[in-house]
């Protein structure tokens, strides 16, 4: 046999810059709907911002202060805000899906001859959505935070700002390894829309995306607020409002972190036996 | 030492068999009663480095299993393959460089980009260096006449085009072994003909050792010299191309052109099947060991201007060989 085919001396992560690179001009070319979603994103916002103006409106009239849980009518406003911000890097539309259709029709089979890795393919291929994503908000986010600026009563220091970056970091991180997590059930059942959906709701839930968690039973929250979807939306949110103090900030991210490196090796273990049961059982 | 090497290789799908309506459904709940496939079964088979060598089956035949047994994304249920010194479903990157699966029906290329990006994407996955690359997709882009295309949307492109792009996406990284699963599908003659040439030249040119797979028996006899006919799992030949007619067809076609009336019918029928019959022109399934006496005979006693003894048409023969790999 002769020489083994050459190989060029970039290093391993290089393809998938290259991917990356890509992908984003394949997503730049549904650039229009990226605007269309990005402003049409925020139509439910005005709704739950007129929905809790309502609520903060009635609990004054009938004597019951300017708070909720410790927070203002601005205070809420900015965290909806904020929400954005933070799943703008968490969220990850469709992902769940998509690997269970590149399971489920086969689509695998490309992935798996060829010498890359597919959990990094996903995680530059969402990378790239989030690249085009933020390309369009830096367009549209700001007009929007301008008309509520009035919210934002709270100045962040360099410390939470930095520990904000951090959190969304980890939030993305968390969105990937945890959506990815959900589609490899695919490999071991066959119809898995219904409970897809279900996830779906319940990481927005969980997350703090529909109502801040501080909202819910005093009970729930020690449990709820150190799950990994607390870190998609709740946390990030909270640093930024400075509702964390100071001293918790490393303890929290440290945590969070935490999540994040645990379900990534749960990808890892979980993509290596699911790929056994699908070569074993027909691809 | 063969390039690819399978022994005994056997893949049992099991499926879970459900009984008809509701209450089958709901009976399936508690207890399944579990079928096995036999999808491939004990085949075995040795191609040398440079081989072109075709698999042919009817639909469902295993040939698809077996292919993706040899590019690692099945694991056998028992025996085992080499594919250049590797066992394929470790899939290590050493291997996954050296060979490549290009299946019809499946496409490989990003709808919405340019042909040239997905080209340059595999260019980087498989870390082929530039000058290479360059050189190659030159050449490959010249030979399947596709150069001008290279900037278009491959959402834009024939189906017949598109394929072409597969495979030079396909051969960037120069395997050394390629897997073609009906490459050929669906497309239109002109086109088949053009891939299959270029496939014909590249082995030429390359000695790249190729597997191909198809249920064109146009594509087979076209490129391959060697074939293997598997069916029901089950391997029933592996030989060369014109050997399958000699074991599988016990007969040969004679036709006989009369200048005047002809035979009668009965007479015929004494010394073959009489498959075509008119007043001047008749056409004999003959054994082959009857051939040259009923050629005679026809000749002594009917007013012959011509007589032609031919092979029975392959198709037809292959057909025999699915049928008798059912037995």
């Amino acid at each position: 046999m002769d020489t083994p085919a050459t190989v060029s001396p970039r290093p391993g992560w290089w393809k998938y810059w290259v991917i990356l690179s890509t992908r984003t001009q394949e997503d730049m070319a549904y650039r229009v709907n990226y605007v269309v979603g990005a402003i049409f994103r925020f139509l439910p916002l005005v709704t739950t911002l007129y929905l809790w103006m309502a609520v903060y409106k009635s609990r004054g009239e009938t004597g019951g202060g300017t708070e909720i849980a410790g927070w203002t009518l601005g205070n809420m406003v900015s965290y909806y805000a904020f929400v954005y911000i933070a799943r703008g890097f968490s969220s990850m539309p469709g992902m769940t899906r998509d690997i269970c259709v590149d399971i489920k029709d086969g689509a695998l089979n490309r992935y798996l001859v060829k010498p890359m890795s597919y959990f990094w393919y996903q995680v530059v291929y969402r990378l790239a959505h989030k690249l085009v994503f933020w390309l369009v908000a830096l367009f549209t986010f700001p007009p929007i935070f301008w008309f509520i600026r009035e919210a934002f009563t709270h100045r962040p220091s360099v410390l939470e700002v930095a520990a904000f970056v951090a959190s969304l970091f980890i939030a993305f991180s968390i969105g990937i390894c945890f959506n990815f997590l959900i589609g490899l059930l695919a490999f071991w059942f066959t119809e898995i829309s219904t409970f897809l959906f279900v996830i779906m709701v319940m990481e927005f839930f969980l997350s703090g995306h529909l109502i801040p968690l501080n909202l819910l039973p005093a009970a729930a929250q020690p449990f709820l607020n150190y799950l990994p979807f607390a870190f998609e939306a709740y946390w990030p949110c909270t640093i930024l409002m400075g509702k964390v103090p100071a001293g918790e900030l490393g303890g929290l991210l440290g945590l969070g972190l935490a999540w994040a490196v645990s379900l990534f090796l749960a990808c890892l273990v979980v993509w290596r036996l699911g790929v056994k049961r699908y070569s074993a059982v027909g691809g | 030492m063969p390039v690819i090497e399978a022994s005994h290789l056997t893949k049992i799908y099991k499926t879970a068999k459900k009984k008809p309506g509701l209450s089958g459904a709901i009976k399936g709940l508690f207890s399944r009663e579990v079928t096995e496939v036999r999808a491939v079964d004990d085949v075995s088979f040795s191609i040398e480095e440079g081989e072109l060598v075709g698999f042919l089956g009817p639909n469902g035949a295993g040939k698809t299993t077996t292919l993706k047994m040899l590019s690692g994304i099945l694991y056998p249920t028992s025996g085992t393959a080499q594919v250049l010194g590797f066992t394929p479903w470790e899939r290590k990157n050493e291997y996954r460089r050296q060979f490549s699966l290009v299946m019809g029906q499946k496409n490989q290329l990003w709808w919405d980009l340019p042909a040239q990006e997905s080209l340059h994407l595999n260019k980087e996955i498989y870390g082929v260096p530039d000058a290479d690359y360059r050189k190659l997709l030159d050449e490959l882009t010249e030979l399947l006449q596709v150069k001008r295309l290279l900037g278009v949307m491959v959402r834009e492109l024939s189906l017949g085009e598109r394929m072409k792009m597969e495979l030079i996406a396909s051969l960037l990284h120069d395997p050394r072994v390629l897997l073609l699963d009906e490459p050929t599908i669906g497309l239109d003659v002109v086109a088949q003909k053009n891939i299959r040439e270029f496939i014909r030249d590249y082995n030429r040119r390359r000695k790249t050792t190729i597997l191909l797979t198809s249920h064109y028996m146009n594509d087979i006899q076209a490129l391959c010299d060697r074939v293997i006919i598997i069916n029901r799992g089950k391997k029933s030949f592996d030989g060369h191309l014109n050997d399958v007619v000699e074991q599988f067809s016990a007969t040969k076609l004679v036709t006989a052109v009369f200048s005047d009336g002809g035979a009668p019918r009965e007479e015929l029928e004494k010394l073959g099947q009489v498959v075509e019959f008119t007043k001047t022109r008749a056409v004999l399934k003959v054994k082959r060991e009857e051939v040259a006496k009923a050629s005679n005979s026809l000749m002594n006693k009917y007013a012959v201007d011509d007589i032609n003894i031919e092979e029975v048409p392959i198709e037809e023969v292959i057909e025999k060989a699915f049928a008798s790999a059912e037995k």
